[in-house]
């Protein structure tokens, strides 16, 4: 039984896709008696990686010494992530929703609704979500499929380290495509004012390799619709390095890694 | 007259010959097989028919009776209520079987049965609770028939099986595999 059971696990592929169910799924679009405003859910999921081996630690230290830089447990090519959703629209009207992507990396949790960007500047618009925001029309009874694709949260996860450990701002980092950047430059924090809308950036520090880019482990979604729709949706996770314990969200707590990502905050530098 | 003589002795001699059984090689054997995997019962509502692959290698201890090892690959979308949707996985299995048949000239019929394990390739089919969490692997059992067709080679044999199994680990998924296979045997 122990030889056929390697044997098929031979045949098997390392990276096949693990799927995490959602912990609850996001019901919104309901108007809020105490803000009069629709609810727009939010959820969260923490991807269960396994606890760091002394081996593998050892690598991370001399990787880091070697670059430079502090190099993250999971990196953004340890894991590749896509999310895959189901939209309900629970009403008789046709409706519309949005599905913003943020998330938290090792190091920080990105959260735009608690960033200003805007200089001062009452028309600017608001800090951008890592993805997605793009307006989906969902008939009245009726259910729409789609996904944060890999390459989309691989996106997403290097413009989170882009805009945290590198102080790129956000507008730039998401606009941009920096899925196939091989390094980033940290930049010092400077807030926009209405004299200064566009500061240039001045470099801080060596620059960031591919090599030490952080991998999104939590990821967070903001549901926005505007009737009531009930959004499920599940992570797909190909384990490239092996990290992932088999048990996944069921895995005993001691097993798994407990990240702490700080909140990450754009307080201004001093000009 | 004469010629309804000879017409009727050459009738007589015909059926009065004896039956001219195609030779076939017995001994060491291999046979690959392609056909398709279908699931049956509640696991049919959350995976798909998918194509199949098996590998068979075995011996005839007698004429009528063999010893072989089976590996199988199949491959089926995963159709149960989205998310996720549209995805595929893997079922691999392997096993040793027995297996009882009887020549009637070019043509064998075979009833074989056996044992052995499987594994799964994700665990797209937990929601659905037909795996546990963190469950890939459960032992399997399997019992089919067949019929080969022997070519004038006596090596070679074309044939037909359809197998069902059982896989009590996953949720007692039962499932059948058909197939076009061809046989060598040594």
């Amino acid at each position: 039984m122990k030889v056929i059971a390697i044997a098929l696990l031979a045949v098997g592929c390392a990276n096949d896709p693990e799927y995490i169910p959602a912990p609850m799924n996001l019901e919104g679009g309901m108007m809020d008696p105490m803000t009069m405003e629709l609810v727009q859910p939010k959820g969260s999921l923490t991807l269960p990686v396994k606890t760091e081996t002394a081996d593998d630690a050892k690598t991370r230290g001399d990787l880091a010494a070697k670059l430079g830089v502090d190099v993250p447990y999971v990196k953004v090519d340890d894991l590749q992530v896509s999310i895959e959703w189901t939209i309900k629209n629970l009403d008789d009207m046709p409706g519309q929703a949005k599905i913003q992507l943020n998330g938290a990396n090792e190091y920080f949790a990105y959260d735009p609704s608690m960033l200003d960007f805007s200089g001062g500047d009452d028309e600017a618009p608001p800090t951008p979500g890592l993805d997605g925001d793009v307006p989906i029309d969902v008939p009245p009874g009726g259910t729409v499929q789609g996904q944060f694709r890999e390459d989309q949260v691989l996106e997403a996860s290097i413009d989170l380290d882009m805009i945290t450990r590198g102080n790129i701002n956000p507008f730039a980092a998401t606009l941009a495509v920096n899925k196939n950047d091989q390094q980033f430059q940290p930049v010092m924090q400077v807030m926009p004012t209405p004299q200064d809308p566009d500061p240039a950036p001045i470099p801080v520090g060596s620059p960031i390799p591919r090599a030490a880019f952080a991998q999104m482990i939590r990821l967070d979604l903001v549901f926005k619709p505007t009737t009531h729709m009930v959004l499920e949706y599940a992570v797909r996770v190909r384990d490239i390095r092996g990290i992932m314990d088999d048990m996944l969200l069921n895995a005993p707590p001691a097993e798994l890694t407990q990240f702490m990502p700080a909140d990450y905050s754009n307080m201004p530098a001093a000009m | 007259m004469r010629v309804l003589s000879v017409v009727a002795a050459m009738a007589i001699g015909t059926l009065a010959a004896p039956a001219f059984a195609r030779p076939a090689s017995t001994g060491w054997y291999a046979e690959g097989g392609l056909g398709a995997v279908a699931y049956l019962g509640k696991v049919a509502d959350d995976a798909a028919v998918g194509p199949s692959l098996d590998i068979r290698v075995g011996r005839d201890l007698f004429s009528w009776l063999s010893v072989g090892v089976l590996v199988a690959a199949s491959s089926h979308e995963a159709t149960l209520p989205p998310p996720p949707d549209g995805q595929w996985f893997q079922l691999y299995r392997g096993g040793a079987e027995l297996r009882i048949g009887g020549r009637f000239d070019r043509l064998a019929l075979f009833v074989q049965g056996g044992a052995g394990a499987a594994m799964i390739s994700s665990n797209v089919l937990e929601k659905v609770m037909v795996t546990d969490p963190g469950q890939h692997f459960s032992i399997a059992f399997t019992a089919g028939a067949g019929a080969e067709y022997q070519l004038e080679n006596r090596h070679y044999a074309l044939g037909l099986g359809a197998d069902g199994f059982v896989i009590p680990g996953f949720d007692s998924m039962a499932a059948i595999d058909a197939r076009l296979f061809l046989r060598y045997t040594y």
